[in-house]
């Protein structure tokens, strides 16, 4: 079939000889997918970006305040906060979870088996008021 | 609004709010990403200050004992050499202990610190559930896989981050290589593997934690000893990865540390030239 007859049966209406077929690759699993665009309302888009900034600043108190909560006054005066965090329910809550700690251990199979816990010996040598000295 | 914004989204203040155009946005990071990205900020600084007061009550590396000051330790000389050299220093009241003071909880705070220490480490290993699902949720797991062509583009990308700011002192323009992925081959080579690296720190930690139940583990690492010594390289893997990612994330701008706080970007040029 020379061009000529191509082009008539194409413009006579009839089934072009040539079909398209789908140029797209076929995308595998690892493959990396393209960032899909989406357009969003600036009021939506100003309200969510919003709430995030919110979380996120409350997240940052939050794990500050955390922070003053759990390190010992010792290491925060070196940080630069003069003002005394220590509380006894900073107290308590170390020593809760502690002893939540041992009474989990207590029930478990590793307890009386033959191992190493460091806590033990960490604790053993914080009543000991074990202190390095460099004569 | 960025600058990246395309000029046709720009919204037009002199019309109303229902005919304000949209803003061409990309998802770039899933929530649970998100969060857990920032998450790992506060229980990183917990574990690394919690650590080194750990590595204090028992140094990996030491050497015999001084003449003059009986130290053993290394990071004590470290910090002795600090207090002699460093202006402002010099009347420092406990030299050995410059380090411990400067990078740690303390020392002597052994029981408080292992504490603290396996509270992180709990929170660390959640935390990396989270990370995990938010990958697969999301999606992004795949932009994070490294490919064939990684070694070439990285040292293209490496020439660039080298030659940028003598092109910057110099006033000549320094093309940023293109990429068509979400991350360049260095991106993606960081990131995979501070995420391998926070899973071998989980697994020595194991490993020296329960040297007699899980000594096969130790084992893996060469022993009880080559544990720890993992276990502390790793945490210098996580300054290198931190100090260049910060800083990098503040040359890149706004819409960069944005997009971890809120998910999307208006960067969208680049995902129509990946859609292509």
């Amino acid at each position: 079939m020379n061009n000529e007859e191509k082009e008539r049966h194409t413009f006579d209406g009839m089934e072009p000889v040539v079909k398209s077929v789908s140029v797209k690759k076929p995308q595998s699993f690892f493959g990396e997918r393209p960032l899909t665009a989406i357009e969003m309302a600036p009021r939506v888009l100003r309200y969510q970006s919003r709430r995030d900034f919110l979380v996120f600043g409350a997240g940052a108190l939050a794990a500050l305040a955390g922070a003053g909560f759990v390190l010992p006054q010792q290491t925060l005066s070196r940080m630069g906060m003069p003002r005394n965090m220590d509380s006894p329910g900073k107290e308590r809550f170390l020593k809760q979870s502690t002893a939540y700690r041992r009474r989990r251990c207590r029930g478990s199979v590793l307890w009386n088996s033959q191992g190493t816990d460091l806590h033990q010996i960490a604790d053993y040598l914080a009543q000991e008021q074990l202190q390095r000295s460099y004569s | 609004m960025s600058q990246s914004t395309p000029p046709n989204c720009e919204p037009n203040s002199t019309s109303t709010l229902q005919e304000q155009p949209g803003v061409l946005v990309v998802g770039k990071h899933h929530f649970l990403v998100r969060w857990s990205h920032w998450l790992n900020v506060p229980i990183l600084l917990g574990l690394i200050l919690s650590g080194i007061s750990i590595y204090w009550a028992s140094p990996i590396y030491q050497h015999k004992p001084d003449p003059n000051t009986g130290n053993v330790d290394v990071a004590a000389d470290i910090g002795i050499w600090i207090c002699a050299h460093v202006p402002g220093q010099h009347h420092y009241s406990s030299p050995p202990d410059w380090i411990y003071n400067h990078m740690s909880l303390g020392p002597g705070m052994l029981a408080l610190a292992l504490r603290l220490h396996w509270s992180c480490a709990y929170l660390f290993m959640l935390n990396g559930i989270v990370y995990v699902a938010g990958l697969v949720m999301g999606g992004a797991w795949r932009s994070l896989l490294p490919r064939r062509t990684d070694l070439l583009d990285a040292l293209r990308m490496f020439r660039y981050y080298l030659g940028f700011p003598l092109a910057k002192l110099a006033r000549r323009q320094w093309l940023h290589p293109r990429f068509n992925t979400k991350y360049n081959a260095l991106q993606r080579a960081a990131y995979f593997s501070v995420s391998v690296a926070g899973f071998v720190s989980v697994a020595t930690g194991w490993s020296i934690h329960k040297p007699m139940q899980l000594h096969w583990l130790a084992e893996l690492f060469g022993g009880y000893n080559a544990a720890r010594v993992w276990h502390f390289w790793l945490m210098w893997v996580y300054f290198l990865f931190v100090v260049p990612h910060v800083i990098l994330v503040f040359a890149d701008g706004w819409d960069t540390l944005r997009s971890m706080i809120v998910g999307w970007s208006t960067r969208a040029a680049r995902s129509e030239v990946i859609a292509k």
